[in-house]
């Protein structure tokens, strides 16, 4: 395979930080986001002055959401505003990809030139009312899912999981082990919503069902948050307070190539499939380069699905392997500090945070030497994005 | 026997059944339940390559032709994958969890997929692979959506 390059600028990832988390944060969310990207700014040694470039999925947090900019989401302007940031020379906001795809545009930018120091954050928002769908059963969704009881997002994403079970011969025993493994790296992780709060593979098989096959533990948990990330090229990375984790590789993907009123398991394969190839090909290096990886887990299965996409192991083998009924190959060690399984629905934010402190040597679970670690976040035909950061330019 | 499982019998919906969002069909996806209406389960077609589109597409997908129509189809498939409402109904469907929803595989294209509850059995019966058939059932305001029951096999069993 030849070696690919990003091309423009080299660029790094300098600095990021979270808002504490919440369940339900009585704080509202512009002022979480303010601290995420002010940590994120101080943590790379820079002043809020510096940023002329902004990033941001601001897509509410969940369904029946208000659109209220720093209430119920944060956009690029709340940003703009509340920094009073009057350098700005670029700025975006995507319609699907969460956090990672955002990112990506971000060190496209700083690639290009467009501008020197971006800024990528991701806010979400909880509130007791939200999740409550619009039942008018207008549009195509609605009208072909809705009058039969499909309607929340966890039945909706629930079909390609059964047929994966179906397909495979997965089981909640297998998940089971899975989840606990997750819930144990988040349980000593202070940023995390469910910081020692460890669970038992018991504990998952007594967690409420809410649509079979998919249950409330194979969800992450909603939450009131925010967590920001800064890029800058490679040679400003060098004179700053930490040290660069680079970019190395970066796609952006997850577009749906066949409209049904149901996702379709071998259609979120494509789909992870085609992230994975475009991911290698940016960079010319596989999965057997990986030191660290992180996976969304915004439904657990995904994990199984990503793995397996990226190349980590094969079509269908994943839950075997996490469940422990077949040996790993070569696994590396995956979604160290909890994902957001762990940490909250924070979007695909502690996929590419740990990424990041990874390369930085700074994680809490830190690989010993891990040179290569990987971000991705995203579902399958919703949007997705993925980075490889590395320690040294390639 | 569940709530879902009476309010699940073809017919009339029973006085426990879900309080259902009605669609509210448009030029495009009107084809498809004036089909239910008289009991026959169509699908959007592309007249020139013979795509089948469910939903309904703005245009042919494949060959870009516009001569879109609604052709009437065997209304048998099999079950691609599934999902049981149990701890988390939405509003309307309190009484009738817990219900399974159905992607049906039609047998008249790979990927070709229809929703539609589970009714005649349990929703715990579900299970991918299982051949399954349309019925329909009328709403109390006459409305009428497409639902899906085993097909019994050889010896008559479902
Ligand atoms: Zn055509």
């Amino acid at each position: 395979m030849t070696r690919g390059r990003l091309a423009g600028r080299p660029v790094a990832a300098v600095g990021v930080g979270f808002s504490e988390v919440a369940r339900r944060s009585n704080r509202p969310l512009g002022s979480l986001a303010v601290q995420a990207c002010t940590r994120a700014v101080e943590d790379a040694g820079l002043s809020v002055d510096d940023i002329d470039g902004l990033s941001n999925y601001p897509n509410a947090s969940r369904m029946g959401a208000g659109d209220v900019d720093g209430l119920d989401t944060v956009g690029v302007n709340f940003i703009a505003q509340a920094f009073n940031l009057r350098n700005l020379r670029w700025s975006t906001s995507i319609t699907q990809g969460t956090v990672t795809a955002s990112a990506v545009e971000a060190v496209y930018a700083v690639a290009a030139g467009a501008c020197d120091y971006a800024l990528v954050w991701r806010g979400m928002h909880n509130p007791a009312n939200f999740g409550q769908p619009d039942l008018r059963a207008t549009g195509d969704r609605p009208e072909f899912n809705y009058p039969y009881g499909d309607i929340h997002n966890v039945m909706r994403f629930s079909f390609p999981y059964s047929r994966y079970m179906a397909k495979y011969g997965a089981t909640r025993e297998d998940m089971a082990t899975l989840i606990a493994k997750i819930r144990l790296s988040a349980s000593v992780n202070e940023e995390a919503v469910f910081y020692r709060q460890p669970i038992t593979r018991e504990d998952y098989f007594g967690g409420k069902m809410i649509a079979e096959p998919l249950s409330r533990l194979d969800c992450d948990m909603p939450v009131d948050g925010c967590a920001a990330v800064v890029f800058t090229t490679a040679e400003r990375a060098r004179d700053l307070r930490r040290k660069p984790a680079h970019v190395s590789g970066a796609a952006s993907l997850g577009l749906n190539y066949s409209t049904t009123p149901a996702f379709l398991l071998e259609e979120f394969q494509a789909g992870a499939a085609q992230l994975a190839k475009a991911l290698w090909s940016s960079c010319g290096l596989s999965a057997c380069d990986i030191d660290q990886a992180n996976v969304y887990d915004g439904f657990s299965y995904f994990i199984y699905l990503y793995l397996e996409a990226l190349g980590f192991c094969g079509e269908g083998e994943a839950a075997s392997i996490l469940g422990g009924r077949t040996a790993a190959s070569d696994l590396p060690p995956f979604n160290t500090n909890g994902g957001a399984l762990g940490m909250g629905r924070l979007h695909g934010s502690p996929q590419m945070i740990e990424a990041i402190k990874q390369i930085q040597g700074r994680a809490l679970d830190q690989v010993p030497g891990a040179e290569v670690t990987l971000a991705q976040t995203g579902g399958p035909t919703t949007g997705n994005g993925a980075l490889v950061f590395t320690s040294e330019p390639l | 026997m569940s709530s879902s499982y009476r309010s699940g019998t073809p017919g009339n919906e029973a006085a426990s059944a879900p309080v259902r969002p009605r669609p509210t069909p448009t030029l495009r996806t009107k084809g498809f339940w004036d089909a239910a209406r008289r009991g026959e389960l169509a699908i959007q077609r592309c007249s020139a390559c013979q795509r089948f589109f469910h939903p309904p597409a703005p245009i042919c997908m494949r060959c870009h032709g516009e001569d879109l129509g609604f052709e009437r189809v065997s209304g048998e498939g099999t079950i691609h994958s599934f999902s049981i409402m149990r701890g988390s109904p939405p509003p309307g469907f309190e009484s009738a969890t817990p219900y399974a929803v159905l992607a049906v595989e039609l047998d008249e294209q790979p990927g070709l997929v229809v929703m539609g509850n589970l009714v005649g059995v349990p929703p715990e019966f579900a299970q991918v692979g299982r051949r399954v058939r349309v019925v329909f059932q009328t709403l109390d305001d006459s409305f009428v959506l497409p639902m899906f029951e085993f097909i019994a096999d050889e010896s008559g069993k479902v």
